[in-house]
């Protein structure tokens, strides 16, 4: 049955026109027409593909159809690799240099597809659902009237559109008054796509999360390159930045060239300095990549190389995080921090915006959740607990509070 | 403490995991976790005698899962190879060849799989070999160039029947798409050496150890036997036999444990007197035949080319300033021109900080190591940061009166600066760091240089240590060279095994000493 289905949706895709006649033979004699349905397209497809990416170039078409095949064998195999590509999934993949890159990708390509039919075939069911339930509370006499917010109602709808415009204009406000704050874009290089793309969904989330605080920052996204991957994913998200009202500053050039040195701090979690409060006269920066890949200090190089001024957020002395949690966030939780932070000038107010996973009292709880569950007996976890901890020298979290408020950075 | 917690149930799933990961292992090539019933189904239908298979198959895709009509042939072969039921693969690759005029490359790769794995213990049939070399044919003759899984498997397949010489152009085509697999290589060296073309199959090891994939047990037993098999006399058989173990410590590799089964066997029946050993760690004794393994060295060429490219790579790398600056580089290069030569170059603040009470026994540990070696009338020259000149008591002004000293800025790397410090300060020169420095070793991204770097670090790195008492320890660098070597007329060989021990070790960077195989002559009286 399923089988049948995704030859129905295949053939809607493909050959719309010519599909009403195909079913009746596929019902008929399946096996021996299906083979065939299926590399036919295949090739129609392959052949166009091939044509518009390569232009001719003979090794970059045997690269393709190499890789063409290899996805073949991964479906056949029972790998995961999805059944419709298109040119640019294929353009990206040409780029991949390992296997193991190329499987990463695939699967992931797959998982899109498998959950796009999955919801697909929800809202299939939950339609059929709809059309069988009965039509709601009937009426006793034709002329009765009845209540409800889809009758009638005494309030003027608020659309969508409407809160876009008023958040915007409080965003124009902002342009006009309020602090302004630098998102540096320049590590687009240090990214892969992968990451480039969740950097853009962090700025849309950013954008969002700016407009409806009550004192916005007027944001300046500086050394954007806007031909790369982050932009033309920030643009698929917010398909109106490019318009001249939208109420966001994009540049091309350095915020060097913007802002005056002095009056410049960049926010890394790299350096030592840590930032007490709120300054109003600087213009903080905010490096917009996600270090995923690419571990290195890179935002300490660049302030180093600009001979700006560096701080990071006082991240120890406000919370107690869990062993291994990484101290860089990202830019969407680092803004709201510095909003609230404009606003009251309360640390721990405003470092509730960082994420609770991070954090030792939702290890604590994990940590409890499974000494509940676990099958161990009590005496074989204190033995583990004896044989494995190295209880020295692990000082309390109140003690390492009040050293780390003495001292930023000394040994004692 | 809660963090020692966790380890703790960490440790205590790690066994299952490793029972999953063998399973894991067999199944790569399938998508497991998306048809786990699925799969479970067709292990457990493999297992009665079908003739059916349309109903098992039915049945298969009407659980839920990531199976369906255009997959299931190849899984379904694919399981049932994995868990070598053989007999029910083999009646079912005839009811595919019976049901389908024109076999998927899905299934044709799975039939590949199956007659290979037949093919390793047991002689193929004759319908079996032509389907292997009509296979071959028809693949090149529908499509140029073949995809990375398909080839592997057309090889694995070519070199069971013997076919070497189809079996290396296919191997020429894995390299369009990436490098060959370990056992791709190994696989067709042992057809090679069994179909006694030495001369080709020393080349193809070249190119796999080359390319870095060193050799599997298979390929090694492949040689052996071809020695065996080839030469009468006992002499002969040795001098050959000796070449496997020239090329093992030429190349620097260990071997595995089964291997070195195979070779312990072979010498044990030749009078030879062969047995697990363990190496001392403090001269490099032998603990059988109490001889020591030869003195770990750097030729004065390798030494110059680590010398050359050890700034580089190490502090200048793809961006200054991600370590350094351009001015604290200048200031460091003033100095060791002023300075150098030094004959022990001491990584402050991670000796410092083997000392877990506080600041004083930071300091202590500090004071002793500099004393340990000012006794010894040796030229230290102690790298830190800046901050350390502002411990109390004036404690590191003291210790800067006994050696030379460089502090780098707060927001710099020091461990860069004093690997550079002692290489260039002469090859003989030693460090002091707890680092196992493996980050560093990475950056010298050339496999020979890495590898070169790597003795170094064995021949010139002191450890600190802290025992229960609160005594320091200081670990001393190893005196001899950690690898396949000939001592005296008798063998010493490393050997690794993959079972993983449970219980928490210290990494003190010697590479293991418990797993060696001493092979010696005994004359025959």
């Amino acid at each position: 049955m399923y089988c049948i289905r995704s030859i129905f949706t295949l053939i809607k895709r493909h050959q719309p026109i010519t599909a009403i006649p195909k079913i009746n033979i596929l019902k008929t004699s399946f096996k021996s027409e299906l083979s065939r349905f299926y590399s036919k397209v295949i090739e129609d497809e392959s052949d166009n593909i091939i044509n518009e990416l390569c232009n001719g170039d003979p090794e970059q078409e045997k690269k393709l159809r190499i890789l063409m095949l290899e996805v073949e064998v991964m479906r056949q195999d029972g790998r995961c690799a999805p059944n419709i590509l298109l040119s640019k999934h294929w353009q990206h993949l040409m780029q991949l240099e390992t296997r193991n890159q190329r499987t990463k990708y695939l699967l992931y390509l797959w998982k899109t597809e498998k959950s796009k039919e999955n919801q697909k075939a929800k809202k299939e069911a939950r339609r059929k659902q709809l059309e069988e339930m009965p039509p709601e509370a009937n009426k006793e006499y034709p002329d009765d009237i009845t209540y409800g917010i889809s009758e009638r109602s005494l309030f003027l709808r608020i659309r969508d559109q409407s809160i876009n415009n008023f958040d915007n204009y409080r965003n124009l406000q902002a342009i006009i008054h309020g602090l302004p704050i630098v998102i540096d874009c320049s590590y687009e290089d240090y990214m892969v796509y992968r990451e480039a793309v969740n950097a853009a969904k962090q700025m849309t989330f950013l954008f969002g999360d700016n407009r409806i605080h009550r004192d916005p920052f007027n944001i300046h996204l500086c050394n954007v390159n806007t031909e790369g991957s982050f932009m033309k994913q920030l643009e698929k998200n917010i398909p109106s930045l490019k318009e001249s009202w939208f109420p966001l500053n994009i540049h091309t050039k350095s915020y060097l060239d913007i802002f005056p040195k002095e009056r410049l701090v960049y926010l890394t979690p790299h350096c030592r300095e840590e930032l007490t409060k709120f300054d109003y006269d600087a213009v903080y920066i905010v490096g917009c990549m996600v270090d995923k890949v690419n571990n290195e200090p890179l935002s300490l190089a660049k302030a180093k190389r600009d001979g700006i001024k560096m701080a990071k957020l006082p991240l120890d002395r406000y919370l107690e995080w869990a062993p291994g949690s990484k101290k860089n966030l990202n830019i969407n939780h680092m803004i709201p921090i510095l909003l609230d932070l404009k606003s009251t000038g309360d640390w721990e107010f405003s470092l509730r915006h960082i994420p609770r996973r991070k954090l030792m009292e939702t290890k604590i709880l994990a940590m409890q959740k499974a000494l509940k569950n676990t099958q161990l007996s009590k005496d074989e976890v204190f033995n583990n607990f004896k044989k494995y901890s190295n209880l020295k020298g692990i000082s309390s979290f109140k003690n390492r509070r009040s050293s780390s408020r003495k001292s930023l950075y000394d040994d004692d | 403490m809660f963090c020692t917690a966790f380890r703790i149930f960490s440790l205590q799933s790690r066994p299952h995991k490793l029972v999953s990961r063998n399973v894991v292992r067999v199944n790569t090539v399938i998508g497991k976790k998306h048809a786990a019933d699925q799969l479970e189904y067709i292990k457990s239908a493999a297992e009665e005698n079908i003739v059916d298979w349309s109903e098992v198959k039915k049945n298969a895709l009407s659980i839920q899962g990531s199976l369906n009509s255009k997959n299931i042939d190849a899984v379904l072969l694919k399981v049932m190879v994995n868990v070598r039921n053989f007999d029910a693969a083999l009646s079912f690759a005839d009811y595919l060849r019976d049901t389908n005029s024109e076999l998927s490359l899905g299934s044709i790769n799975s039939l590949l799989l199956l007659y290979y794995q037949i093919g390793r213990t047991e002689k193929l049939t004759d319908d079996q070999k032509k389907f292997i070399l009509d296979t071959y044919k028809s693949l090149y003759d529908k499509y140029t160039v073949l995809d990375f899984t398909t080839c592997e498997r057309l090889l694995h397949a070519l070199c069971v029947i013997d076919e070497w010489k189809k079996a290396f152009k296919v191997l020429d085509n894995i390299f369009l798409s990436c490098k060959p697999s370990h056992s791709a290589y190994s696989t067709l060296i042992a057809t090679l050496f069994r179909c006694n073309k030495k001369n080709e199959a020393m080349k193809l090891i070249e190119q796999s150890v080359s390319n870095n994939r060193p050799l599997m047990d298979g390929a090694y037993e492949a040689w052996i036997n071809y020695i065996l098999r080839k030469y009468k006399d006992k002499k002969t058989i040795l001098k050959y036999m000796e070449d496997i173990l020239i090329f093992i410590s030429d190349n620097l590799t260990k071997v595995n444990a089964e291997t070195a089964q195979k070779i312990r066997h072979y010498y044990s029946s030749h009078s030879w007197d062969v047995q697990f050993t363990k190496i001392r760690k403090s001269d490099g004794q032998c603990m059988k035949c109490s001889e020591t393994l030869d003195p770990l060295q750097l030729t004065g060429e390798q030494f110059k080319m680590l010398q050359e490219n050890v700034k580089e790579k190490l502090i200048v790398g793809s961006n200054l300033f991600l370590k350094t600056s351009p001015d604290e580089l200048n200031r460091f290069l003033e100095f060791l021109e002023k300075t150098a030569p030094y004959d022990v170059v001491l990584d402050a603040l991670n000796i410092a900080y083997a000392g877990k009470r506080g600041p004083m026994d930071r300091y202590r540990v500090l004071n002793y190591v500099v004393d340990y070696y000012s006794k010894m009338n040796k030229r230290i020259l102690l790298l830190g940061r800046k901050h350390m000149l502002r411990w109390k008591n004036h404690q590191i002004q003291k210790l800067m009166n006994k050696t030379c000293s460089f502090f780098t800025e707060d927001l710099s790397q020091d461990d860069p600066f004093f690997i550079t410090a002692a290489i260039w300060s002469g090859p003989h020169t030693d460090i002091v760091s707890k680092d196992l420095l493996r980050g560093h070793m990475f950056l010298m991204q050339d496999e020979k240089l890495k590898l070169i770097f790597r003795k170094w670090q064995w021949q010139h790195q002191w450890m600190v240590f802290i025992n229960k008492q609160g005594r320091i320890i200081l670990q001393e660098p190893l005196r001899f060279n950690p690898y396949a070597q000939k001592n005296n007329g008798s063998w010493h060989l490393p050997y690794e095994t993959e079972d993983v021990t449970d219980a928490p070790q210290i990494n003190d960077g010697v590479p293991d000493l418990s797993k060696w195989l001493c092979l010696r002559y005994k004359p025959v009286r």
